[in-house]
């Protein structure tokens, strides 16, 4: 029945998300023509640049909010709603409803980071090109150059090197990722339970979630500071217990919302 | 076990008002029953407790031996009160949706009743009126081979001819050994298909009576009955 919950779930969300990390992509791709153009000796009026620049902005910062907050809203339509009389009378479980759609925003989460990656990478690609031309270097050399660096700045933070410390920031960032989705769905959890206003409870709930967490991060950045006497040095420990702290809370969080979902579900 | 439905002191509390008060109920298999009571007698919550989406305050429901779960999802077929459908669902869509959680899904059953009312598969529900969407969400409803129907207000929105198309599809659709609950105001437009019939008020059982039985008995109608018994 899962795999059958994430067709659905796939079915129910992808034009949209398409369409805004596509969009993403696409104004990379534009403004990376539009350099090559200018490169070239191509006349782009100030006011197409300025304008340009600035739909660009928006769609990149745009389309990370419009992932958070369609697929936000994809849970709590598709579940405490109207459309929820047709998700809790079908023969699934809370568990599978639950991470169908959790793997599924898990997916665009990801997707929509490489998109905003991809789409830099599309518009500083001529500028790139250019320089590297200008200076006669190749990109071997300029990739030779960053991997050494990186390693240098690895070892200083005590991983044995580039692909360990690469490893670490990928889990940490995926950790951040699942914490999110979790908090945003225990969030809308909890706002169901009020008589009215329930979004509102949820986000209200959601912000002040996260000022407690601000401040027990900063409070164990503080104090593993202290403890080992080297602020940069206990970086990469102070991530990890982060890390940790929010996989704990997203796994509470999951408990929480399956909770909800069987003992605690009113539709009204 | 012929019980197909039962109802113990069943509870349920919105705030410290009682919408359903201690019911008990037992409802057998094979019967078309009627859900009869006025507005704000527990009816709507009824069937949602029935169907897992509200929890009782006290109590229980029982649907073949089992609480509302899993195990009684794959036998109760149920239509709400309202849209419940994804507006920018086109019908083949929803009938792929059906088909993939239902087993006792039946396709071709669904074909043909959508063909009868001019319902085209590839039609999208935001582009259909009130009337249409409502038909579709029964259609869906009654294209399961379910043990127990529950229709909350299965024709307050349609034309009076599909009305008879629709009652006409619940007859003839129904197994002998299904339950369908119906609850709606309409009854004189229902009376003729109904086996049995339940009176709520005020969230308790006010009546639970075969319609022969009534005629016999009461010399009435039930649409008369219920006029009399629920008299402002």
């Amino acid at each position: 029945m899962l795999k059958k919950c994430l067709k659905h779930e796939w079915k129910a969300s992808w034009k949209g998300m398409a369409g805004i990390n596509g969009a993403a992509l696409a104004l990379g791709l534009l403004g990376s023509l539009g350099i090559l153009g200018t490169l070239h000796n191509m006349r782009i009026p100030d006011l197409v640049v300025v304008l340009y620049m600035f739909a660009y902005i928006v769609i990149l910062v745009a389309s990370s909010i419009v992932t958070y907050v369609l697929m936000a809203g994809r849970y709590y339509k598709s579940i405490f709603t109207d459309e929820g009389y047709l998700t809790n009378t079908l023969p699934v479980t809370s568990d599978q409803k639950i991470l169908s759609r959790f793997l599924i925003f898990l997916f665009w989460g990801l997707v929509n980071i490489l998109c905003i990656f991809g789409s830099l990478a599309l518009l500083m690609a001529p500028l790139i090109s250019e320089g590297l031309a200008e200076t006669n270097m190749t990109m071997d050399i300029v990739m030779q150059a960053i991997n050494r660096a990186f390693t240098e700045v690895a070892l200083e933070l005590g991983f044995s090197g580039l692909p360990m410390m690469s490893l670490f920031l990928t889990g940490i960032g995926l950790a951040g990722i699942v914490y999110s989705i979790m908090a945003i769905y225990f969030c809308i959890s909890l706002g169901s339970l009020f008589s009215s206003h329930k979004i509102l409870a949820a986000v209200l709930i959601y912000f002040g979630l996260n000022m407690v967490l601000q401040v027990i991060t900063s409070g164990t950045t503080f104090i593993t500071g202290i403890i080992s006497n080297d602020l940069a040095g206990s970086f990469p420990l102070v991530l990890l217990l982060n890390a940790f702290m929010e996989l704990a809370l997203a796994v509470v969080f999951y408990f929480i919302n399956r909770y909800i979902m069987d003992k605690k579900l009113n539709l009204q | 076990m012929s019980e197909l439905l039962i109802c113990r002191e069943l509870t349920k509390n919105f705030g410290n008002k009682p919408a359903l008060d201690h019911l008990n109920l037992t409802l057998e298999r094979g019967r078309i029953v009627g859900l009869l009571g006025p507005n704000g007698s527990g009816k709507t919550t009824l069937l949602k407790l029935i169907n897992g989406l509200l929890v009782p305050t006290e109590g229980e429901v029982l649907i073949d031996g089992f609480k509302p779960g899993v195990e009684t999802k794959t036998i109760v077929s149920y239509l709400p009160d309202r849209m419940y459908l994804g507006n920018w669902m086109k019908v083949c869509d929803l009938l792929e949706y059906y088909a993939d959680f239902y087993a006792d899904f039946d396709r071709s059953r669904a074909d043909g009743m959508l063909e009868s009312l001019h319902i085209r598969p590839s039609d999208r529900l935001r582009t259909m009126s009130k009337g249409t969407k409502e038909k579709v969400q029964l259609i869906l409803t009654m294209s399961r081979r379910a043990q127990l129907y529950c229709l909350d207000e299965p024709i307050a929105g349609v034309d009076p001819a599909a009305r008879d198309y629709i009652l006409s599809t619940i007859l003839n659709n129904y197994d002998e050994n299904a339950t369908i609950l119906i609850s709606t105001h309409l009854i004189s437009d229902i009376e003729n298909i109904l086996d049995e019939v339940l009176f709520l008020k005020d969230g308790q059982l006010k009546l639970q009576s075969s319609v022969d039985e009534i005629r016999l008995t009461e010399g009435t109608s039930v649409d008369a009955l219920f006029r009399e018994v629920f008299k402002c």
